[in-house]
């Protein structure tokens, strides 16, 4: 081939097209800028149920003179001393709530969101006694919600919409975190699981369920006696947790991966006692919704809240005498 | 004039558009260099992530990942009973087991107050008990096993109680004596000690032995020694 005919210039301008195009898609706006808001609501409200569901132990996990003392004389690579927040600790904390009422409340963006995160990271190295999984990701997904603009809904200041611009590239790495999160998550305890041989040989939801320490009640002692429950539930989980990160990413499948994420996560909830774990992470899905679909099933919800409602009226009319007078 | 004014805008846009591109390149090498490290530490060592383990385990301090979730499951059950001794009346004894106490009537929606106190408990002999495991694997170690003689044997299991004994978690295990002595008005001039056990979880072929309690085996980890309220 002749080096003199080779469109140099077409390629050269092709790649500079397709670059200018990819950086144009990155800098326009996000598209799950619903799903942002949402997520940033729920956190606020899980971190305010977490702490003030504890609040009368507040001393005996974070006090300096508790029993239950827990952190290392310094924190964060030794850089903070743990005596600054285990001595004020009342107000280590009610500066915690305040900033995480402004959070849910969408006031100061980004910054409360990162503040909150920061909060978040010393209290849990404070004291890790009652920390579960859940907690981990909360932490991440604070950390990733902070890159996002999740102001555009949900909030009392609302954030403009900048058609190009280096906050829309934010959103977007967060949101892309915020997915990748949760694929790590699933496809890194199910490798675990295949590499464990309860797990493998199929009984490790059984001595998941049967834990005193987590069964809720005798009903989970009942269920666990049914083989389907047991041995075909351990399959279905490991199943589903080492296929999560692969399916998720298909408009076909995600649907019914996140469907069934919901009731592994609903059944964790009602026999296994780790609520605000189920419920984070059944809440940290509606990051793969984007802002039609959540709009879409807002919209269907609203049409059902209204055939519902079309009932009322002819029941209120029935019952009116001075109709029956009529 | 307009012209010269039309080109420094098409210049000025130019110029931010450039520093969009390069801030938007920043951000996505940032975001790639996160999320491997992430995968490094999920990561067992290996050749490629040995060089970065002393990166690793800074950038675990904030952003740790490790997500097990119940591999492997516990096949154990804790308790811990605290029993007390009235060192007036030697007969007078009384033995508490803490944790079935805290777990009655387990099934709300909201959580519960005793789930804190439940949750420090048992991660504090959780860590007592890998404690002890974690020392019996070092004490059984094959360089060791040639010089096992009997003396050896006792000045390690010396070294393992006092380890055991000086840790942050017998601590709070201890310190909690005197909260449950006074919630079960025992007189706080009274002695104390705890004794930890676990209780083997049936094999699922015997899984209708969950309900005959008295059938489960139950097995002694850790006692500590007589100690004042």
């Amino acid at each position: 081939m002749n080096l003199m005919t080779f469109p140099f210039n077409q390629l050269k301008r092709l790649l500079i097209n397709g670059l200018n195009s990819t950086a144009i898609w990155f800098l326009s706006p996000c598209r799950h800028s619903l799903g942002l808001s949402m997520l940033r609501v729920y956190i606020g409200f899980h971190i305010l149920y977490k702490y003030l569901s504890i609040w009368p132990y507040i001393d005996t996990l974070f006090s300096n003179d508790s029993f239950a003392r827990y952190a290392p004389e310094s924190i964060i690579y030794g850089f903070i001393p743990s005596r600054l927040f285990l001595e004020h600790d009342i107000l280590f904390f009610w500066a915690y709530l305040s900033l995480v009422s402004l959070m849910i409340l969408g006031v100061g963006k980004r910054g409360v969101v990162f503040g909150v995160f920061m909060f978040t990271v010393f209290s849990q190295k404070l004291n890790g006694y009652w920390l579960d999984g859940g907690d981990n990701l909360l932490k991440l997904s604070l950390f990733y919600l902070s890159w996002a603009d999740s102001f555009q809904c949900l909030a009392l200041v609302r954030s403009k919409i900048i058609r190009i611009s280096l906050v829309n590239c934010c959103s977007k790495l967060a949101v892309a975190s915020l997915m990748l999160q949760l694929a790590l998550t699933y496809s890194s305890s199910g490798l675990t699981k295949v590499h464990t041989s309860t797990w493998y040989s199929g009984y490790g939801l059984y001595y998941s369920m049967i834990n005193e320490r987590f069964a809720t009640s005798y009903l989970s002692f009942k269920l666990v006696q049914f083989p389907l429950v047991a041995i075909a539930g351990n399959y279905f989980v490991m199943f589903w947790e080492l296929t999560f990160g692969i399916l998720v990413w298909f408009r076909r499948t995600r649907y019914v991966v996140l469907l069934l994420g919901v009731f592994l996560h609903l059944g964790i909830f009602l026999f296994m006692g780790i609520r605000s774990f189920a419920l984070l992470f059944i809440a940290s899905y509606i990051i793969f919704l984007d802002d039609e679909t959540l709009r879409g099933m807002q919209n269907s919800l609203m049409r059902l809240i209204d055939y519902l409602c079309s009932f009322y009226p002819t029941i209120v009319c029935n019952q009116n005498p001075l109709k029956k007078a009529q | 004039m307009n012209s010269v004014n039309q080109e420094t805008n098409i210049a000025t846009k130019s110029r931010s558009l450039l520093t969009r591109y390069f801030g938007c390149v920043l951000l996505i090498l940032g975001f790639c260099a996160y999320w491997s490290f992430a995968l490094a530490t999920l990561s067992t060592a290996n050749p490629i992530v040995l060089p970065l383990h002393k990166f690793v385990k800074i950038f675990d301090e904030v952003f740790y990942q490790g997500w097990y979730f119940f591999s492997p499951p516990p096949k154990v059950n804790i308790r811990l009973y605290y029993i007390f001794k009235n060192p007036n009346d030697k007969n007078q004894i009384k033995e508490i087991e803490v944790f079935q106490d805290l777990r009655k009537n387990q099934f709300s929606i909201i959580q519960k107050r005793d789930y804190v106190l439940d949750c420090i408990l048992n991660g504090a002999f959780e860590q007592v008990r890998k404690k002890v495991r974690n020392l019996i694997i070092k004490d059984n170690a094959p360089q060791k096993k040639h010089q096992n003689s009997k003396q050896t044997a006792n000045r390690s299991l010396r070294i393992i109680r006092v380890e055991i004994d000086h840790s942050k978690s017998v601590s709070a295990l201890v310190k909690y004596a005197r909260t449950l002595a006074i919630k079960n008005k025992i007189p706080l001039d009274s002695v104390a000690k705890f004794v930890g056990t676990e209780r083997g979880m049936p094999l699922y072929s015997k899984r209708s032995d969950l309900f005959l309690s008295q059938k489960i085996e139950e097995r002694k980890i850790f006692e500590s020694d007589d100690f004042p309220l």
